[in-house]
């Protein structure tokens, strides 16, 4: 995870947090302000109405008392009782706590003050009335008339007013405090249901865009892919896929590092962006492939001129962080209708078109043709064929050829080469490098090489015992399937010990791809194998991609020179100084140097001259039977006797 | 504390003596201003209306209780001092009937749950007397601050100020 990532996680948490303290504080306080509104509405309704009632009820009973008292029905000490009744009630309506909505009406607290003063200022008038009908209740009743309008009018307000009256103006103002905090919630609620949606969106783009260039991944390639081909059959147009696969992307993963392969990857994205259409699309399928649809496209060459313009593009060079490449991709093009009209099949057929145009020519684009269709229906059948051949009877059709090797000052045979040979009911003779390569693909490559190995150590053991010369070496190709199996080492030394194989006399031969392909890997094994006795060949020599540095690191007894430098030779004077300087290198390196391709007695002699010590070749003998070879070897012990 | 103790139980066990055998001695008799009546179903009456009478000296005469409380009805709290409601209910043998207790501004509310065991005829709040302004002569006054699960408004309700009288069914 990078920290920008980790920043992006972050702000997203603290947002997401943040909306869910608002939306608790709004629900938490929404339900406060809720149950307070709702007492406030409970409590103050009954207790102001009953505030009220009662003070306008003992208002109306002193004013009835100080009117009969005034008529002279009834005495002073139950005027007083009134009067000390009103006093109570005014004294609480002013000091209690359940009275204050009633207070808090408009004018209201003024006038009960006002009376309440004039009830205490005419205290001792009315505690010094005389038992029954005094004059100064006159005076008083004229002191105390008003307020009966004034109280009623207070009651009266109650009605009109009824906001304030009922603490309902609390009421209200406690429901927009419930309105605010409901608005919190709607607002932190909003926010969530956005995080949601966005959250929704943003994985369902993570589930069809590819994280690192952002381009459409595979799924959504093929979705819209079987959009563009139900739009192409409508409306009866051409639709193009072409699959993008860099070349050697691995070399720059492993030379200058991820990082500036991932950085590669993004620029190859931006150019296939920049050159591409609105109405195409660019997918990563996985790795270091691409792919674009093209939709509509009215012929085969304007896709052809695309594809050498998106060749172009692609090959210029790129600046990287750590170094500059100069990429290129193959690239495989198949067209709806004319090749398939399923997408997956589409997609098949341009890849076969890729991997035809990886063998054909670095950088270069290939469309799709049925002879692409027999080459993958053949390889499906080798691959088929040698599975149920290696479980049942490798022999009926697979057997190995030998090639001797010479020693050229001597000219005697003193090794051969084992070489596949694979008899195909009906596809007739099947090249060892195909064979090899489908046993690779099926991953057979291990069986096989068991198989082989097996062969020619049987094979050597007969010869050590018929002919008398346990000198003897026999050496086998092995590929990379056969050398990545766990237990290489200990098949081949449980397989010495059966035939009573001096070690020394098994060479392995590897080539520079398989062991560059993971040199960690591939020195472990070969120093177990060295470790052995097995001598260890490297093969096709200055073919392959291989760092010197490497290859003394090797543990490596045998340099074969590839049959092009000889051929090259032969050819053309100039390239001595190529073979020359191999062998100097093989010499320094203190290796055993063995020349492939020797055809003709100059080439041995000069080969020779150079310090080249063994040799093999048509000059001297083509792969034969292991009879042939018994024969031979027969041949030489004759010559040598006599 | 021990000493304090004793001399008060043994007061209130003479009081209460005494003040059974003067009412005895008084019944039909209140010699002030009637502040409490208890009609209806009273086993003794002091009056001819079948009543039993009450002055302030005659509620005093009683054994006193007191405590100090707040009310929702007060700002401050206050010392109360007076008859328990049941002693005196007792005294008129009307303490297991449906109770009506009404004011002197006609409120009126009934009397009735387990809390009654806990109120007293307040007839005093600080050592006075209480006036009619002040919520007397009798407040039934409930510990609420002393004695837990009172504080409720079922026995806010039952408070019922200026009382003057209790009528049994």
């Amino acid at each position: 995870m990078t920290p920008g990532y980790r920043w992006i996680l972050n702000r997203k948490m603290l947002l997401l947090i943040a909306a869910i303290i608002l939306f608790t504080l709004s629900a938490a306080f929404s339900l406060y302000s809720l149950q307070k509104t709702s007492k406030l509405v409970s409590r103050s309704l009954p207790l102001t109405i009953w505030a009220v009632g009662q003070l306008e009820r003992e208002y109306a009973d002193y004013w009835l008392n100080l009117s009969l008292y005034s008529a002279g029905t009834i005495n002073r000490d139950d005027l007083i009782v009134s009067y000390e009744i009103l006093w109570n009630r005014l004294d609480i309506v002013l000091s209690s706590d359940e009275a204050i909505e009633l207070r808090e009406l408009k004018d209201t607290e003024e006038v009960i003050h006002s009376l309440f003063s004039e009830l205490k200022a005419t205290e001792d008038i009315h505690y010094n009335l005389a038992a029954y009908q005094d004059p100064a209740a006159r005076k008083l009743m004229q002191r105390f008339s008003h307020y009966q309008q004034q109280l009623h009018n207070i009651a009266l307000v109650n009605f009109m007013d009824r906001d304030q009256l009922y603490g309902l103006d609390l009421v209200s103002e406690a429901f927009r405090t419930f309105g605010l905090y409901m608005a919190g919630l709607f607002f932190s609620g909003s926010i969530l249901v956005f995080l949601l949606v966005r959250e929704g969106r943003r994985s369902q783009h993570n589930a069809l865009h590819d994280s690192l260039t952002t381009l459409p991944n595979r799924a959504h390639f093929v979705a819209h892919l079987n959009r563009v081909i139900a739009l192409a059959r409508r409306e009866n147009r051409c639709a193009a896929v072409l699959l993008i696969d860099l070349n050697d992307f691995k070399a720059v993963n492993d030379t200058l590092g991820h990082n500036a392969g991932d950085q590669l990857l993004q620029g190859i994205a931006d150019r296939l962006n920049t050159i591409t259409r609105d109405s195409d699309l660019t997918a990563r399928l996985g790795g270091d492939e691409f792919a674009i649809v093209q939709y509509p496209v009215n012929n085969r060459e304007e896709v052809a001129g695309f594809a050498s313009r998106l060749s172009a593009t692609l090959g210029q060079e790129m600046m990287l962080s750590d170094g500059r490449c100069t990429p290129s991709a193959s690239i495989g093009i198949s067209l709806y209708p004319e090749h398939s009209q399923q997408a997956q099949q589409l997609l098949i057929n341009a890849d076969m078109a890729m991997y035809q145009a990886k063998q054909q020519k670095l950088g270069s684009s290939n469309f799709y043709d049925d002879e692409l269709l027999s080459i993958q229906q053949r390889r499906k059948q080798l691959g088929h064929d040698l599975r149920s051949l290696l479980s049942t009877g490798p022999e009926s059709q697979l057997r190995l050829a030998y090639q001797p090797v010479v020693d050229l000052a001597s000219e005697q045979i003193v090794a051969t080469e084992a070489l596949l040979r694979w008899q195909h009911p009906e596809l007739g003779a099947i090249p060892p490098q195909e064979a090899i390569e489908i046993a690779e693909h099926y991953g057979l490559a291990d069986n096989l090489g068991k198989w082989i190995l097996h062969s020619a150590c049987r094979q050597l053991a007969e010869w050590h015992r018929h002919c008398g010369d346990t000198d003897f070496r026999i050496s086998v190709n092995i590929s990379p399937g056969m050398y990545r199996c766990g237990n290489l080492e200990s098949e081949i030394s449980s397989l010495l010990a059966e035939h009573n194989i001096p070690a020394s006399k098994l060479m392995l031969e590897v080539t520079e791809d398989t062991t560059m392909q993971d040199l960690g890997y591939s020195s472990r094994i070969l120093q177990k194998l060295g470790s052995l006795g097995i001598q260890v060949a490297m093969d096709d020599f200055g073919t392959g991609h291989s760092s010197l540095s490497h290859l003394s690191q090797l543990p490596v007894n045998v340099l074969k020179i590839d049959r092009s430098f000889i051929l090259a030779w032969s050819l053309r004077q100039e390239d001595l100084s190529v073979l020359r300087a191999i062998i100097q290198l093989g010499k320094t390196l203190n290796l055993v140097i063995v020349a492939e391709g020797i055809e003709t007695a100059e080439d041995k002699e000069l080969l020779r001259k150079e310090g080249c010590e063994l040799g093999q070749g048509f000059y001297f003998s083509r792969p034969v039977s292991a009879e042939q070879i018994t024969a031979l070897l027969e041949q030489q012990a004759g010559i040598l006797e006599s | 504390m021990i000493w304090n103790l004793r001399s008060w139980s043994s007061l209130a066990l003479l009081a209460s003596l005494y003040c059974h055998a003067s009412i005895a001695d008084t019944a039909g008799h209140p010699q002030g201003h009637i502040i409490l009546s208890l009609t209806g179903a009273v086993q003794q009456s002091n009056r001819t209306d079948g009543g039993l009478h009450f002055d302030f000296e005659m509620l005093e005469q009683f054994p006193q209780h007191s405590f100090v409380t707040n009310t929702p009805y007060t700002k401050h709290p206050h010392e109360y001092r007076g008859p328990r409601l049941l002693t005196v209910l007792e005294h008129a043998g009307i303490a297991n009937k449906q109770l009506t207790a009404t004011a002197l501004n006609k409120y009126s509310v009934t009397l009735s749950g387990s809390e009654l065991k806990q109120a007293i005829l307040a007839i005093r709040q600080d050592g006075k007397k209480m006036r009619i302004r002040n919520k007397g002569p009798i407040w039934l006054m409930f510990p609420l601050d002393t004695v837990p699960g009172l504080d409720k408004p079922d026995v806010h309700q039952q408070m019922i100020w200026q009382l003057r009288s209790i009528s049994a069914q």
